[in-house]
């Protein structure tokens, strides 16, 4: 019973019987400077303090023994350290070290341009493309206000330093899309099919890109599909060529959308002249769905599919007729699918694992005057990605990639199959040194069973932080590519290569929240090219193929962005510099080809009106003339186009109808109507020429969005 | 003996636990008291201290929502006195991981969902042109559900009313459609009463001043 009272005695009283003890100290940073407001206190217990203005603390405890001393600030990591309580005043030193933050972290980025909704500060935002003048909320047209894109406007594609359309590969969700734009006709550039709402992040890479990407000996255009819709909503929109609805249905783990769109431009030909001879307007229509489905905390699963057709015809003029007069009439019927299902988890403590795949198909029925070609492209693959992080800040991952295409091709009653096996492995590394120095390598090892060929691809990146805001960054790395599978079907059994390029790139750059400036250099040798050799005998000729092509580009590119110097204004300024020759397909000897310019430019320009809710923007695009061939000129590709300029303008008003979002767009292509030669196409006889220019003098857009958030306002109810 | 010790042990439990729970509650007040008093001019200094205390209350009392929210309010307060924007960014990502992570001790939790929507409302306010539409939304929907969950809670309609006053017009906001939500704000207020003495009661003051702002004549 003695006992008892005792322990209960003890149990009410144990503050008065020990005495206090006192702790005093500093915190400061490695550098030694105080932090003011850091929490020092010992764990577990409601005792301590915060530092002062000169890093000192002070405070008493009752408790007692070996305890443990915490020291916490947002933006260091916690420091712990033992401490012995027995009454004797203790005086301790606390050192913290910053915490890593995506900030202060060195990051990779010779050759990559990033637009993403995360918080990075990105040099481009999805926003950014959908306001950009003259990209008319097309993914490609904002991309080519970048730095290292060439003006082509005589056919759709990316061409990235000095490369052809073909050495660019649109990725989505990290599997390749085979026909990224609407199918081609002759002299019109298409549009991408994807509309650039349905990505979080773009990544545009103009060389020097990660082991996870290859058959692309140029660019990868690398595009990240949304996660999770917000909530259930409506988006339609009209526009003075169409129009599109959809709605996406949120519950609590899953979402559900569905789009439909149908573009007819027979009214907007009626009423703006074109200088195309059009016998039946373009037509298109495309419905897609998308899934997405939270397994868990971590894992989410993604399905998208995507069916588009499109019809046309227009007459264009015949070369082999040498008054250019002769039109031969060209129709084209297109169906397209793409589908993909991506699923993403945490495995364990560390790994996460990565899988896709995707089947896309796309058919072109093309008539040219009397001859059929139809063309069919079946394409399946997949990809497993595991990763993991190690250390504080580096990543390891490796992951296999599966390619097969299916294709066949008929001309009349001629048909040419093409059937692929590809397969892909890669590792890499990122491992960070310090906080300020990283260094990437990897590699990468393809086998084409249609060239039976297999090729090692190295690849290393290093980059370092110079200042708060600037680095300095390297890039190095081979590239592969199959040549272009209409010369493998043509010339069968020759047993042709990969073809080749490495790239070489040194980039500088400043980055803070307003401002962002870059420099970067870079040399690309391409070797192993696709080269048609025409061997002469003494009673003829005999065209020989084989992988003989290569070639140089190198040049160097500025970009500037400011969003600081005026108030709701932003411009972007970049110029591009290329010196590329090479010497491969049907040329005769080493030149220039067609789609480079020495010089590309551009301003793009935005400026937010408060007062009129009006975002009103201008895109101003400046190119040298390219090389084009003239029969004429005994000089291979020794002519050159005029310059060429290009003016656009849009404006988007935000306003709402009925509480729901909308956006009025309205842009003009070419506004002061300047004459632009793209090309000229010379009669066979090389009698007579004609310009190739756009196909009309002006564009004219205009549209509606609106977006119906159909989960109207919850406090409605209870105003 | 026996029972009879074992009635002592229990009792003996029950007043340390209430000791306990004594403590934690005169703890919790103070510190609430201490940010209440924070003006203009201490601010700094007094949410900080704040902050401070109630990470460690939290951290010895893992299983209480109370000052997992209070750290994040004082986070939020903390983060609007950075100058820099990616400064405030810090502060307000971490004011959501606090409330994210009372939101799965105690679900369900109208003040939660205010201060979930109050930390989505401010980080708008760091760049709005590129935040406005997606983050405008999920703030909406986060005030909806704390309706929901308790239509009688003031400081909802307070955020409402609030937000209304930075949305342009062309949006469905401006003033003139915040003054009513303001009013009813401040009528919930005079008929709130919090279930204890540490539940959230913020709100009044700057609701009143929002309101004045709002009546006045431009």
């Amino acid at each position: 019973m003695k006992r008892l009272i005792f322990l209960l005695f003890i149990s009410c009283a144990p503050f008065s019987l020990w005495a206090q003890t006192k702790i005093t100290g500093t915190v400061t940073d490695k550098q030694g400077k105080p932090v003011p407001g850091a929490n020092v206190f010992i764990k577990d217990t409601y005792d301590g303090a915060s530092s002062d203005a000169n890093g000192k603390f002070s405070f008493t405890t009752d408790e007692k023994g070996e305890k443990i001393l915490s020291v916490t600030f947002l933006g260091f990591q916690p420091s712990d350290q033992k401490i012995n309580l027995d009454g004797k005043e203790i005086t301790c030193k606390a050192t913290l070290k910053e915490a890593v933050s995506e900030l202060k972290t060195v990051t990779i980025s010779a050759g990559s341009f990033e637009a993403s909704d995360e918080r990075k500060i990105t040099i481009l935002r999805p926003l950014d493309i959908v306001t950009t003048a003259g990209a008319a909320g097309d993914i490609y047209g904002a991309i080519q206000t970048l730095p290292g894109t060439g003006v082509v406007g005589e056919k759709e594609g990316l061409y990235v330093r000095g490369g052809d359309a073909s050495e660019t590969k649109t990725f989505i969700d990290g599997l390749l899309v085979d026909n990224p734009y609407f199918s081609s006709v002759p002299d019109v550039p298409q549009r991408g099919r994807f509309s650039p709402f349905l990505f979080k992040g773009t990544s545009f890479s103009s060389g020097g890109y990660s082991a996870q990407y290859g058959q692309a000996m140029s660019s990868a255009l690398i595009l990240e599909t949304q996660d999770m819709p917000e909530q259930t909503a409506i988006n339609a929109g009209f526009m003075s060529v169409g129009g599109s609805i959809g709605k996406t249905n949120r519950w609590k783990n899953t979402s559900f959308g569905v789009y439909a769109g149908y573009i007819n431009l027979t009214p907007y030909y009626a009423i703006f002249k074109q200088q195309r001879d059009w016998s039946r307007a373009p037509q298109s229509g495309n419905g897609s769905l998308t899934f997405r489905h939270k397994t868990s905390q971590t894992g989410i699963l993604k399905a998208f599919v995507n069916y588009a057709y499109s019809d046309l015809a227009l007459a264009f003029p015949d070369t082999t007729d040498p008054s250019l007069q002769r039109k031969r009439n060209f129709s084209l019927g297109n169906n397209n699918v793409f589908t993909n299902a991506t699923y993403k988890e945490i495995i364990g403590r560390k790994w996460t694992l990565f899988t896709a795949a995707s089947f896309s198909y796309n058919k072109d029925k093309i008539s040219i005057d009397t001859n059929k070609i139809l063309s069919t492209n079946h394409l399946f693959q997949s990809r497993i990605m595991l990763s993991r992080p190690f250390g504080e800040l580096s990543t390891i991952r490796f992951g296999w990639e599966f390619q097969k295409p299916v294709s066949a091709t008929s001309y009349n009653q001629y048909s040419t199959p093409f059937d692929e096996t590809y397969h892909a492995g890669y590792a890499e590394a990122d491992f960070y040194v310090t906080e300020k120095l990283v260094t990437r390598f990897g590699g990468r090892f393809e086998n084409s069973a249609a060239l039976n060929k297999n090729n090692i691809a190295p690849r290393a990146s290093l980059a370092y932080k110079t200042g708060e805001f600037s680095q300095v960054s390297f890039a190095y790395g081979d590239f592969f590519q199959a040549p272009d599978k209409s010369y493998l079907t043509t010339y069968p059994s020759s047993g042709f290569a990969f073809e080749k390029a490495t790239h070489y790139i040194l980039n500088f750059q400043h980055v803070d929240e307003k401002q962002t400036f870059r420099i970067e250099g870079y040399y690309k040798k391409y070797s192993d090219l696709f080269k048609l050799n025409t061997i002469f005998f003494a009673n003829g000729e005999a065209v020989i193929p084989g992988n003989s092509g290569n070639g140089y580009a190198k040049g160097f590119e500025l970009f500037w962005r400011d969003k600081k110097t005026l108030k709701y204004g932003d411009y972007w300024i970049s110029y591009s510099f290329l010196d590329t020759k090479r010497n491969y397909h049907n040329y005769p000897v080493e030149a220039t080809p067609t789609f480079a310019a020495k010089h590309t430019a551009s301003v793009v320009w935005k400026y937010f009106l408060p007062k009129w809710n009006t975002f009103a923007g201008f895109t101003y695009v400046y190119a040298t003339g390219r090389p084009y061939f003239n029969p004429n000129n005994p000089v291979f590709l020794g002519d050159r186009t005029p310059d060429y300029h290009n003016l656009s303008l849009n404006f988007n008003y935000l306003t709402s109808i009925k509480k729901n979002f909308t956006v009025l767009v309205f842009s003009i292509g070419n506004v002061l109507g300047i004459d632009q030669v793209f090309t000229y196409r010379y009669s066979h006889d090389g009698s007579r020429r004609e310009a190739i220019g756009p196909a009309a003098t002006r564009t004219f857009f205009a549209a509606i969005f609106i977006n119906i958030g159909s989960q109207k306002d919850d406090s409605d109810k209870y105003n | 003996m026996k029972t009879l010790t074992g009635i002592l042990f229990a009792l003996l439990i029950a007043t340390t636990m209430n000791a306990e729970d004594a403590k934690y509650v005169k703890a919790m007040e103070k510190n609430i008291a201490m940010m209440d008093s924070a003006k203009a001019e201490t601010a700094g200094t007094v949410y900080q201290d704040a902050y401070n205390a109630f990470e460690r209350i939290a951290a010895a009392n893992p299983k209480e929502w109370l000052p997992l929210y209070y750290q994040s309010f004082c986070e939020v307060m903390i983060g609007l006195q950075q100058k820099e924007n990616p400064k405030k960014d810090e502060c307000l990502d971490k004011a959501e991981a606090l409330i994210s992570k009372a939101d799965s001790i105690k679900p369900d939790q109208s003040e939660i969902y205010v201060m979930k929507s109050f930390v989505t409302s401010m980080k708008i306010s760091v760049d709005p042109q590129n935040r406005g539409q997606q983050l405008g939304m999920r703030s909406s929907i986060l005030l909806g559900k704390a309706m929901q969950l308790d239509p009688e809670n003031p400081r909802s309609y307070f955020l409402r009313g609030q937000g209304l006053v930075y949305t342009p017009e062309q949006f469905g906001g401006g003033k003139e459609k915040a003054i009513p939500v303001l009013e009813k704000a401040l009528e919930k207020f005079a008929k709130f009463k919090p279930s204890s003495s540490i539940m959230p009661h913020w709100g009044e003051t700057r609701c009143k001043a929002a309101l004045d702002e709002c009546r006045k004549p431009e």
